[in-house]
């Protein structure tokens, strides 16, 4: 039949005492993107795992039949499993920092699968292998070949990998979250060279992803799964405009929206609650060889943070946002500038005197798992900064502990459980009812979402805006992802390679960014509309240096390109 | 309070059956140099209990040594010696241990660098020679034995604690803590400790059973227990000199050894087993 | 690359500083005093001998100094001489010295040649019968002392069946200690190769390899082993230092003339020149091979060996 190229039917996957993914069905026709979509524990991984026959011990197939180019891929012996794999199906993995052997080059690496399937020499093999990596915009292919995994970059090793794959011309590509490790304008040019190259060999893409926006980027069609299970089937375009499902519909609604208006308008305070004041920091090699050169985090930021505000500080990896934050909340020091909080120059203290003021700034972590103490109940984790800053005895520090659970809306009755007995999103409420504890001022948030899934984020970050107006608490809030910081903020302020480019109020900034930067980064942001996804992107503009900021309009404040 | 965790990591050890023979062992172990009043037919030194150099028989059922005493009775008299070796060279490890990893991991900087490095130049010269020189300088004796043997476990007990360490110092609960105002005895006493405790039981379980084979090397070389002590590695240093005259003096001692060692070993690997499983969510 | 080696041999040389300082502290860490330790067994020492005898040794000199003594004396090779027969200590390690280097190497060589294999069996077939048969072996290899099984290799080939001679010089001599050590750390060889095996077959990359359709064989030999390598050679490292150790013991057992004999004696006689040579000679052997499998270890990962 030449309607379908993949035709999965009952497919049951058995992992762990339960079925993770049950009677599974979909089809996939050439030349077609469809995407998989799911939270964590939807099954969407195992599933394409299954298909190649790499599902991990744990896990097996217990039902159900794939049908590819007249072959059971569930049953089909490993002489023939061995022919499909890389030929005819080709895989893309997530990390591509593991997904590489260390100790052998890319040249080895991208040839070996060549030499097998087509059995090309190794000359031949070498030359395939450069034109696609010229293909996937990789420059200097031939030096490329004899370096190894270690010596590129993140998203270069993605595009070794993409291009390692499409080079056996394989009739589908199946991509497990591909770009999710990726940065935002990184993560726009992969995905697509993904969709040319796939058009172009005219190969079909199984593309498995979290992400609505990246669906609405690429997909043809879309599979919604959850625990296991299909939810709903359709095309891009009827899926994100009329969800017939529930779920699919509080899905689309969790998604965090670039384009949504944002209600948050700055407070008109006048002193500031925090002031970052030229704060420089520089990364110097440990040890006793100094191997390598320093690494410049921070170059000269200015911030206020006003009482009652939010402000937002989004950027790319290395742009030195989480270290700006550990600044503030005292958890390093600057090597240069001062933090000023209600007018005491935190970066002077030291002692006692720091530990006293430190209870007025808080932080909450990106991790989850890693941001309770595992042996500690919680309540008496949540305690506990109660009873180190002498607040109250113990008993009362226990009641207030309670108290504050209950306002991230976890029951008394939890109290006495270990961390490991709750999920993401209840751990992140946990570590933000400790974070209160302390009474602060101003909460330094660093990426508290990114570890959560879509539906548990929006809950998060809905609790924080409410305790933020409860309390009138101040909040620093980083992040990577622009839309999620949309509508949450008062303020945002655009850093890139230690320096801010852009910052004013969240409307002003995000309608109308002034900075080339901003503007690239905007227009890479995967938008959850099928209907936006011919839009121009917007390349990086190169590196500035020596610029200074230029107030454009009533505090919102521009990086002058370089003169 | 954690009887969850508890309840679950104790099925998980039940359910290993080289953790239970572990135990058993050790319960062997214990048991036997506790009761060993009672259950020893013959004094251990009590020489003429039988003739010299008896095959095992069943009036001695492992034979008798070459001063015609009952080496059943000794090799059960030798489990109180090995147990308290054992338990205090591995208590000094262990103590000193933590204390030096704990320290480095949470320091930082140059008493972290400095600590590490020489923790690694000791390790780099071997237990065996720490001891050995040990034993040189304070003389051969049971106790120093002991003292050898737990300073020369030192480096590696610093080295395997300051890496669990280091790993929880890195992690933001730790950060969210110092940022909460935290004290230095706080965070090392009520957060570090009980999270080393169980990487650090794993090696000290594991320990017991080098602490036990280096003890008796060296009373096997006539540096650590003297004789009449009926140490075990001593009794096998006895057994060599009479290797042709009675084969069978051997086996007994250095099979006790060879089983306590055993019984810790597996001990040991199933306990990390049942936490690997205990640290999966 | 040239940096990483730069930086061990830097460490490896203060290291081997600091065993000279050990050693000169040695000597006074001993309970009571020491020159008259030493002489203790000998006929009737007057004071005044001791007194001399202190002096020869330079024991009654600041500490600073005896240690710059000790270390200029090295860098001639003077190692200083015996307390018995005034024998020059150097001399007398570097004799025995090959004989001990010989025991290890050979040991090493058989514990390698068994313990790999199975290791990386065990790794490949792990969870199945071959495993859990292979690693009980193991568990009970590692759990026999090595002093013992000497002995009973002895008293089996030696004494009963007379196939080979007790103890002494001579390729004949070394088969039953090197077996001894040899088979002791076989069993360390293989947990600790099962172990590392297995981590590196969970590893992503083996994944991939498997995704592009790489067949098992090939998987296996390019892939897994070439990764394995690594941590294989960081493990030979420790396995030389327990073989220079466990050598101590089974020369003893063996009368194989090698310097971990000349130590026992030593530490019965309280020579402590000895001593120190032999501290300071097994200390500097077990860094230098550190070193040289650091150098491996450099040379097979491409991360140190190429800069990122």
């Amino acid at each position: 039949m030449s309607v379908t190229l993949l035709d999965v039917r009952g497919l049951t996957i058995h992992a762990g005492g339960a079925d993770v993914v049950r009677t599974l069905s979909f089809a996939v026709a050439p030349g077609e993107v469809l995407a998989l979509v799911g939270e964590s524990g939807s099954g969407k991984t195992l599933t394409a795992l299954s298909l190649l026959g790499l599902l991990p011990q744990a896990a097996r197939v217990v039902a159900g039949q794939a049908l590819f180019e007249g072959h059971d891929l569930l049953r089909v012996d490993p002489a023939m499993q061995s022919r499909i794999r890389g030929a005819r199906i080709g895989m893309v993995f997530q990390e591509p920092m593991t997904a590489l052997n260390p100790v052998l080059t890319i040249g080895l690496q991208m040839t070996e699968a060549l030499r097998q399937h087509r059995g090309l020499s190794a000359g031949t093999a070498r030359a395939e292998a450069e034109r696609w990596l010229r293909r996937v915009e990789i420059d200097d292919p031939a030096a490329r070949l004899r370096q190894y995994p270690h010596q590129l970059s993140g998203g270069m090793r993605q595009r070794v990998m993409i291009a390692a794959a499409m080079a056996l011309h394989p009739a589908l590509l199946v991509a497990d979250e591909p770009t999710t490790a990726l940065d935002v304008t990184i993560q726009a040019q992969v995905l697509g060279l993904m969709r040319d190259l796939v058009r172009e060999v005219g190969a079909s893409l199984l593309l498995i992803t979290h992400d609505m926006g990246v669906v609405a980027e690429m997909a043809d069609r879309v599979l919604v799964m959850r625990a296991g299970e299909a939810v709903e089937e359709a095309p891009v375009a009827r899926l994100f405009a009329a969800p017939r499902a529930d779920y699919t519909r509080t899905l689309l609604a969790a998604v965090p929206r670039l384009d949504a208006v944002t209600a948050m308008v700055p407070p008109e305070v006048a002193a500031p609650l925090l002031r970052i004041e030229r704060i420089g920091k520089t990364f110097r090699p440990d040890g006793l060889w100094r191997r390598g050169s320093p690494v410049t985090a921070l170059d000269g930021i200015d911030l206020d943070i006003l009482p009652g505000e939010i402000v937002a500080v989004v950027g790319e990896s290395g742009s030195g946002k989480s270290t700006l934050g550990r600044i503030v909340a005292r958890l390093i020091a600057p090597d240069r500038g001062r933090i000023l909080f209600r007018g005491i120059d935190l970066t002077a203290l030291s002692g006692r005197r720091l530990r006293h003021a430190r209870a007025g700034v808080q932080m909450v972590f990106q991790d989850p798992l890693a941001s309770l103490d595992p042996c500690w109940p919680v309540g008496r984790a949540v305690a506990e900064p109660i009873v180190i800053h002498g607040l109250a005895g113990r008993r009362e520090a226990f009641a207030r502990a309670c108290r504050l659970l209950a306002e991230v809306g976890l029951p008394e009755h939890l109290m006495t459980r270990l961390p490991r007995e709750f999920s993401g999103g209840q751990r992140q409420r946990i570590a933000i009812a400790r974070a209160l504890a302390a009474e602060p001022a101003l909460l330094v948030a660093d990426e508290p979402t990114s570890a959560l899934d879509v539906s548990v984020q929006a809950q998060v970050l809905d609790l924080l805006a409410a305790l933020q107006r409860r309390r009138g608490l101040s909040l620093l809030f980083i992040s990577h992802d622009i839309a999620v910081v949309r509508h949450i903020s008062h303020r945002i302020a655009v850093m890139r390679a230690g320096r801010i480019v852009e910052s004013g109020p969240t409307a002003a900034v995000l309608d109308g960014p002034r900075h080339p930067y901003t503007r690239a980064l905007l227009s890479a942001v995967p938008v959850p509309d099928p209907a936006r996804r011919q839009r121009a992107r917007l390349p990086s503009p190169p590196l500035a240096t020596g610029a200074s900021l230029v107030e454009v309009s009533p505090g919102h404040w521009v990086r002058e390109a370089a003169a | 309070m954690a009887t969850g965790i508890a309840g679950s990591f104790w099925r998980r050890l039940r359910r290993n059956p080289g953790g239970v023979f572990g135990l058993l062992v050790l319960g062997l172990l214990v048991g036997t140099a506790a009761l060993a009043d009672w259950i020893a037919p013959y004094a251990p030194t009590r020489m003429g209990a039988g003739h010299r150099l008896t095959p095992p028989s069943l009036a001695h059922w492992f034979g008798t040594d070459e001063f015609g005493r009952d080496v059943l009775s000794r090799v059960i008299y030798g489990s109180r010696l090995t147990l308290l070796v054992g338990a205090i060279a591995v208590g000094i490890s262990l103590v000193a241990g933590l204390a030096v990893g704990l320290t480095a991991a949470y320091c930082g900087g140059w008493t972290e660098r400095l600590l590490m490095r020489a923790s690694d130049v000791l390790f780099s010269f071997t237990e065996t020679l720490i001891a050995l020189a040990c034993v040189a300088v304070l003389g051969p004796s049971l106790e120093n034995a002991m003292l050898a043997v737990g300073l020369a476990g030192i480096p590696f007990y610093a080295r395997t604690c300051y890496a669990a360490a280091l790993v929880e110092c890195g992690k933001p609960y730790f950060e969210a803590l110092i940022s909460a105002g935290a004290g230095h005895l706080r965070l090392i006493t009520l957060h570090l400790l009980p999270n080393v405790l169980p990487t650090m039981s794993v090696v000290a379980t594991l320990g017991l059973s080098g602490a036990v084979l280096a003890a008796a090397g060296l009373s096997f070389l006539g540096l650590g227990a003297q004789p009449p002590a009926s140490e075990w590695g001593a009794m096998l240093s006895s057994a060599r000199e009479l290797i042709n005259r009675a084969p069978w003096l051997m086996l007994f001692p250095g099979g006790a050894i060879a089983l306590t060692v055993l019984g810790c070993n597996l001990l040991g690997d199933a306990i990390r087993e049942a936490m690997d499983g205990r640290g999966r969510t | 690359m040239a940096r990483f080696l730069a930086g061990r041999l830097l460490m490896g040389l203060l290291a081997i500083l600091a065993t000279t300082v050990a050693v000169t502290l040695l000597i006074h860490l001993v309970p009571g005093d020491p020159v008259q330790i030493m002489y203790a067994q000998s006929q009737g020492t007057t004071p005044e001998q001791l007194a001399e005898m202190r002096h020869m040794l330079g024991l009654d000199r600041p500490i600073l100094e005896q240690w710059l003594r000790f270390v200029l004396h090295l860098l001639h090779g003077d190692l200083g001489v015996t307390i018995r027969g005034q024998q020059p200590v150097a001399q007398l390690i570097l004799q025995r010295l090959p004989n001990t280097l010989a025991l290890a190497a050979a040991s090493m060589a058989i514990a390698t040649a068994i313990g790999l294999p199975v290791g990386f069996a065990a790794a490949w077939w792990r969870g199945r019968w071959a495993d859990t048969a292979l690693m009980t072996v193991a568990i009970a290899g590692v759990s026999v002392p090595h002093f013992w099984l000497g002995l009973i290799l002895m008293s089996v080939f030696a004494v009963q069946l007379e196939w080979l001679p007790v103890g002494g010089t001579g390729w004949a001599g070394l088969v039953l200690p090197a077996a001894t050590l040899g088979l002791s750390n076989a069993a360390i060889v293989a947990r600790m190769t099962r172990s590392a095996m297995i981590e590196v077959m969970s590893q992503d990359f083996v994944r991939t390899a498997y995704a592009k359709g790489l067949l098992r064989a090939l998987v296996l030999r390019r892939h897994v082993l070439r990764a394995g390598l690594v941590p294989v050679v960081t493990m030979m490292a420790m396995q030389f230092a327990y073989m220079m150790g466990g050598a101590i013991v089974v020369e003893n057992i063996f009368a194989w003339n090698g310097i971990g004999r000349l130590a026992i004696e030593a530490i019965f006689q309280r020579d402590y020149p000895v001593i120190q040579g032999f501290i300071l000679v097994f200390a500097t052997t077990v860094i230098t091979v550190s070193i040289l499998l650091d150098l491996l270890y450099a040379v097979l990962d491409p991360r140190i060996r190429v800069r990122g």
